[in-house]
């Protein structure tokens, strides 16, 4: 039996004639514009499950509607309770995916709406499924809220979800769709930017009437009736009391011009300020406008290599002095994308408690019990990704840094990527700066206070027998743990074990707060070049000098 | 995987396919499968005797409109795996 209703919708089966490119219109199930329309076998019935959103209000709500047949093709019977409500007479949510039958029981997945416009999957378990009657009850959907907003794939919304059983398995496997923003953000980007860019000109015509480069003054005389015309008496009539209007406004216009036009005089001092303050707030206009129009929807997305994603480990070394840095730290980079979980190596002071830290992914504290910058790299077996970062807590960069780093590590595991070049060169060998390194065209040198490596590799060459009177010399001047990490990788292979990437922009913190582990640069950069005579004694030479700009990818220039 | 993908122009919806041969991590594009005059969203594939039928709900003009509104970004589906392989 085929329902009759609205004429404005069909419900179509299509067959496939060449799975999966190629379909053919089997046949009309339903004249009815039924949308999220599912067909489910379920005791013996093949049940047809969809919303009617033509009703008024249905738009809002979406009625669900059961119809029931023994084929399905049909002919399809109605459902006695259509449309189904739920407990306290609301209706049912629409469909968000393929029911599915668990333990006997079925289940069907719906989307109801969560906070703003996105929606968020809830699943029923349907207690009674017979030709009269229809009751589902929601049970609880355990899927870890995604917590990095707009940088986490499904941070704002979702609402289909499908999964099934494996043909002769145990196993399930499910699909679900996600958007990082609420639907209409592209629109609300685009009017919001346009906004801003007319806020700008109106202002730009204000500025120029205020200084007397624009005269809004209209000659009164070319909406003055043409006399010359005597044909119809009536029409001049017209004419005469249209341009009167028309001359009434444009002297109103012209009022309202002469009233601002050269109040603002630039030549004086006073006037001067005026001008510079509405120039830059037209700068802030067109900047925010740019921003909202170009400047994309301000996810931070991971980087896919050959269509693959990863994550990695942060791991961080801090004591209690700079526990103010930390929260910010963590705060900040658990937000990345690609940020799996953060390690604290807490080398001094009271270690920070649950909660203390806010964070979107887990934050293992590891306590020592010694204050040695070895710390940073002991072996680790709780670390469950192949990626470290290694990153000071005062260094704060974008997300979109740590994700063009990973990236460049992924293409280039066996080497330590990082954001600080530096140069070692002559004889003895003499630690420079990046501007020096800049200046020769080239570095050997990454440092980890910021970088990316393999822990498996890098850890257990740090800890090895041969390391340890490096490690000893570390310990001494309680520097330079990370030029001999990059002594190390240099003596294990003879290509290049260095790879430089530009970070956006890189704020220093220890700079503000005092508490930095090198405050002198010039005793620093002596100490470690007194490092780098004892290590290249010990380990042999650092690798030849990596050119910057070298790589192709245009980030480390 | 069948999923409704967007014609960014004209906002119309069409019906496109990937395959994945390694459980899902890595995906092949198979373009769009379906293409109608109308608005076509919400794939729901699923086999019966011996042929694998597609169901999904088109509505006429008013489907865009509502489309927008209600902010329908994504519709994936499954074709039964074991066709897959």
């Amino acid at each position: 039996m085929m329902p009759e209703s609205s004429k404005k919708g069909i419900l179509k089966l299509y067959r496939a004639v060449d799975f999966p490119l190629k379909w053919e219109l089997e046949k009309v199930l339903l004249e009815r514009p039924l949308v999220d329309s599912v067909i489910i076998y379920f005791k013996g019935s093949y049940w047809l499950l969809g919303s009617d959103l033509s009703s008024y209000g249905a738009k809002q709500t979406g009625d669900l509607f059961i119809w029931y047949s023994s084929s399905p093709l049909g002919p399809w019977n109605r459902h006695k309770q259509n449309p189904i409500l739920n407990t306290g007479n609301r209706p049912s949510a629409r469909n968000g995916g393929r029911p599915f039958i668990y333990n006997d029981n079925l289940y069907r997945i719906g989307k109801i709406r969560g906070g703003g416009s996105g929606y968020t999957i809830q699943i029923f378990k349907v207690q009674f499924l017979t030709a009269d009657q229809y009751k589902e009850v929601a049970v609880p959907f355990v899927l870890d809220k995604p917590l990095k907003n707009r940088n986490a794939w499904n941070g704002a919304r979702s609402h289909h979800l499908d999964v099934q059983q494996l043909p002769l398995s145990q196993h399930w496997i499910g699909v679900m769709d996600g958007d990082r923003v609420l639907s209409g953000d592209s629109i609300h980007r685009l009017t919001v930017g346009c906004m801003f860019y007319g806020a700008a000109c109106i202002l730009v015509l204000l500025l120029g009437g205020l200084i007397g480069a624009i005269k809004c003054t209209l000659p009164l005389k070319w909406y003055l009736p043409h006399t010359e015309k005597r044909s119809d008496t009536f029409d001049i009539e017209k004419q005469v009391l249209l341009c009167h209007k028309f001359s009434w406004l444009i002297c109103n216009v012209n009022r309202l011009g002469s009233l601002i036009g050269g109040k603002i005089n630039y030549r004086a001092w006073k006037d001067r300020v005026y001008i510079a303050v509405i120039i830059l707030i037209l700068v802030v206009l067109t900047f925010l406008g740019t921003n909202y129009i170009f400047g994309g929807n301000g996810a931070e997305e991971p980087y896919p290599i050959r269509g693959r994603y990863s994550q990695f480990t942060l791991l961080t070394m801090t004591y209690d002095a700079r526990f103010w840095n930390l929260k910010m730290f963590v705060e900040h980079y658990s937000k990345c994308a690609s940020v799996r979980e953060i390690v604290v190596v807490w080398n001094k002071g009271r270690a920070p408690v649950q909660g203390e830290l806010n964070s979107m992914v887990p934050v293992r504290i590891r306590v020592e019990n010694k204050n040695t910058l070895n710390n940073r790299f002991k072996i680790d077996k709780e670390i469950k990704t192949g990626a470290v970062m290694e990153l000071d807590d005062d260094i704060m960069m974008t997300c979109d840094d740590l994700e063009r780093g990973f990236k460049v590590w992924r293409e280039h595991p066996d080497r330590i990527v990082g954001y600080y070049p530096r140069l070692a060169e002559g004889s003895p060998l003499e630690y420079r700066n990046e501007r020096y390194a800049r200046q020769q065209g080239g570095y050997n040198i990454i440092l980890t206070g910021a970088a990316f490596m393999d822990h498996e590799l890098a850890f257990k060459r740090y800890w090895s027998k041969e390391a340890e009177i490096g490690r000893q010399i570390v310990d001494s001047f309680f520097n330079c743990e990370d030029v001999l990490l990059n002594f190390l990788f240099a003596n294990a292979s003879s290509a290049s074990t260095v790879e430089y990437v530009k970070p956006a922009w890189a704020i220093d913190m220890s700079k503000f707060s005092g508490v930095a582990i090198s405050r002198n640069t010039q005793a620093h950069y002596h100490v470690r070049s007194k490092c780098l005579a004892m290590f290249s004694g010990i380990f042999g030479n650092l690798t030849s000098k990596r050119s910057f700009n070298s790589r192709g990818d245009g980030w480390d220039v | 995987m069948f999923f409704e993908t967007k014609n960014p122009i004209s906002s119309q919806g069409d019906i496109a396919a990937a395959v994945s041969k390694d459980a899902g991590t890595t995906w092949q594009q198979l373009g769009v499968v379906l293409d109608e005059e109308w608005h076509l969203s919400y794939p729901y594939v699923f086999s019966y005797g011996n042929e694998v039928n597609i169901l999904f709900m088109y509505w006429g003009k008013l489907c865009i409109i509502d489309h927008i509104f209600l902010s329908i970004s994504v519709f994936l589906s499954f074709a039964l795996l074991d066709r897959l392989t």
